[in-house]
């Protein structure tokens, strides 16, 4: 894993048993874990700045260890490449096994909170549909075949929610969902292979 | 039928222009509120028109715009021929013009409702759906990953109303076909087979037995 000098400097500093005290590195990995967990932007590190006499070190090492979580399900990698990383920062077994489970215990919220970042299309989750039929209007129009009111719920980047609403008649709808029909059978078929 | 509500003061202010035409004139300005109707008018006939007549190229735009409401308004309320003939006599119009104006209102019967039905509650209304199926291997965010990914494009018609045209290039201010938005938007093939599965539900609706006597009722 690419890793900048500062971050492995910090996570140096946290494997090593000599200089970072148990109690200190359980704080802190438990507290990166509950941050990614949660929502990340509400991260609060007030708690570790009662450490008031190591000039914010341990608010270096919460950052280290986080990027390390992020970049690490960020890369895709697998857990030889996180212990082997760990190895090389002088890391102890029991401290490599910890962070491990941690990582692992997150890793699918985390990649699903980097899949929503960046920009991309509308993302259709979910459709509602109403059938009308027309009785009148102020057009003077009277009668009329029945049509669909289609809405196609979206999600977009940063978690907004946005919806796509469109009229169509019976016949149109059923050229919608035949597309949508091939579509999805040749999706499955390609998937399946 | 309903009551063909009066004109407003602006309105008929603005018809006063064409009340001063001769027959013939009238007769031209009835056959730009037909175009204004089907696709639009560009600004340079106004201009030209105006030219003509010696007057500004707002007034006679105007008076075209309220020659469309009094043709579109009496089409709405189903006025008769002579319903609408003893309304534009209040106007001021010679006789000539009259029946000039009531040919121009049966004429375009057909297409002041289709106007009427534009002028209407809109939604927009599904075209045509375009799709292509990739699959996503990495972004900035997130690298070394194989995830399928469906890119939907959804064309639907937005009614955009015909009026003035405003496009410089198209002289003849024709709009030959209408303009359709299309939206770029994406899924999953779980969502994908979801909404295939929603929407054939949807479809069945229409086939029911109540359905179906709820639209002999309404036809």
């Amino acid at each position: 894993m690419d890793l900048s000098l500062n971050i492995s400097s910090a996570l140096r500093l946290l494997g090593d048993s000599s200089k970072t005290q148990c109690a200190t590195y359980q704080e802190v990995l438990q507290k990166v874990t509950e941050d990614l967990k949660n929502d990340c932007k509400a991260a609060d590190t007030t708690a570790l700045e009662n450490h008031v006499n190591d000039d914010g070190v341990v608010i270096q090492c919460h950052s280290a260890l986080a990027t390390l979580f992020i970049e690490y399900v960020r890369g895709g990698h697998n857990t030889s490449v996180l212990t082997s990383s760990l190895e090389d920062l002088n890391w102890p077994a029991d401290r490599i096994a910890e962070v491990v489970r941690e990582i692992e215990s997150c890793r699918h919220l985390i990649h699903s909170r980097l899949a929503s970042l960046g920009t991309y299309p509308p993302h259709i989750v979910d459709v509602d549909w109403k059938l009308n039929y027309q009785v009148r209007s102020s057009a003077g129009q009277e009668g009329g075949g029945a049509m669909y009111l289609v809405t196609l719920h979206t999600e977009e980047s940063q978690g907004k929610r946005g919806k796509v609403t469109f009229s169509c008649s019976l016949a149109e709808l059923s050229h919608l969902v035949t597309r949508l029909r091939s579509e999805a059978a040749q999706v499955m078929h390609h998937i399946l292979i | 039928h309903t009551m063909v509500p009066p004109l407003s003061q602006e309105h008929k202010s603005q018809l006063s222009l064409l009340v001063k035409q001769d027959a013939a004139v009238l007769n031209d300005f009835c056959g730009l509120a037909a175009q204004f109707v089907k696709h639009g008018v560009h600004p340079k006939v106004f201009a030209s028109a105006a030219h003509k007549l010696g007057v500004l190229p707002s007034q006679v735009e105007d008076a075209i715009r309220a020659l469309v409401f009094l043709l579109s308004h009496s089409t709405q309320a189903t006025a008769t021929k002579m319903e609408f003939q003893d309304l534009i006599t209040t106007l001021g119009f010679t006789e000539a013009a009259v029946n000039v104006l009531t040919d121009a209102y049966t004429d375009n019967e057909g297409e002041l409702k289709e106007y009427l039905k534009k002028m209407g509650v809109q939604i927009p209304h599904y075209h045509n759906l375009e799709w292509r199926f990739d699959i996503l291997v990495g972004s900035r965010a997130l690298s070394h990953i194989a995830e399928p990914l469906i890119t939907l494009q959804l064309s639907l018609d937005t009614h955009t109303c015909p009026g003035s045209q405003t496009n410089e290039d198209d002289g003849g201010g024709k709009q030959s076909e209408p303009v359709y938005d299309k939206l770029l938007l994406q899924t999953d093939p779980n969502n994908l087979v979801h909404m295939t599965s929603v929407l054939e539900e949807a479809l069945h609706e229409a086939r029911t037995h109540h359905s179906r006597r709820i639209h002999r009722y309404i036809k």
